[in-house]
């Protein structure tokens, strides 16, 4: 458990630098708009698997924050 | 076996496969999920909203800080790191443990306000206040919404370590899992804030 949270935390500083970086040099783009939402949107499963220990829930949970932000990303994307 | 002794017992043995009883309980992910609803619906419009003046949406958005936004990103994520140890340690029945992890997630936070504070600070001597523009009041309302929330969060979570030094072993997990899913709140509320208020226009 201790080495899945540290881990966690690791892959969330790096996806956060990435991101960051990514911000700095890449013109914006629908491309751009993409990557950047989608880690974004990998960040959040992260704490809420990891951090909130939800990967323990019930399906249900599961399915709902998946689905919630693969359809608030996919709005975004084709607004 | 006193009432204690069962809401422990009871609080050890929770089912997390069951429905009801995600961890942190139903009630507070109802909470989290009405929440997540509406700043998803806010950010939504702001996106539509967009589309009407581009322009203005590229300009203001270049002047928010984005280091500041990033290193704000990074002091939460690494508060709610800590919050999850110290939720880890709680269940082991190490109480030393869980609060000097508490203590840290909590000045965390603090610093996770005072990066904030900074950054109104600068906004407000700029002149760029609520109401300067359609970009701004989003930023201000959004933005100060979140911060609402890492303020109740500091004192939910300094009246449990309060609990936790006083009486740890009655202190429910179900209690602290709760709190601790609403200062996670936090992280996942801001994870889609600072992307699309900072980085996408």
């Amino acid at each position: 458990m201790r080495s899945t949270l540290t881990t966690t935390w690791l892959l969330l500083m790096f996806l956060v630098i990435l991101m960051s970086l990514f911000a700095h040099f890449e013109p914006h783009s629908s491309f751009f708009w993409t990557v950047i939402l989608g880690l974004s949107g990998l960040k959040f499963l992260l704490v809420a698997f990891q951090f909130m220990e939800m990967k323990r829930a019930n399906s249900f949970w599961k399915v709902f924050l998946v689905l919630f932000v693969v359809l608030f990303i996919a709005l975004l994307l084709f607004l | 076996m006193n009432a204690s002794d069962t809401k422990i017992e009871n609080s050890i043995s929770i089912d997390y496969q069951n429905i009801y009883y995600p961890p942190g309980g139903i009630l507070i992910w109802i909470l989290i999920l009405l929440e997540l609803l509406t700043f998803g619906i806010a950010l939504t419009v702001l996106v539509i909203q967009s589309k009407n003046e581009p322009d203005l949406f590229h300009t203001m958005s270049d002047k928010l800080n984005t280091l500041f936004g990033s290193m704000n990103t990074i002091v939460l994520l690494t508060s709610g790191f800590f919050m999850a140890k110290s939720v880890h340690f709680f269940k082991d029945k190490n109480y030393v443990s869980t609060k000097k992890f508490l203590i840290w997630t909590v000045l965390l936070g603090l610093v996770f306000v005072g990066i904030k504070s900074i950054e109104y600070t600068h906004k407000i001597n700029e002149g760029i206040t609520l109401g300067s523009n359609t970009f701004m009041n989003y930023y201000w309302l959004l933005t100060g919404f979140h911060m609402i929330h890492v303020l109740v969060g500091l004192v939910i979570l300094s009246l449990m370590y309060h609990s936790i030094s006083q009486k740890p072993e009655q202190t429910d997990v179900l209690d602290f899992e709760a709190s601790a899913s609403f200062w996670h709140l936090c992280d996942l509320i801001w994870l889609l804030l600072f992307p699309i208020l900072y980085l996408i226009f």
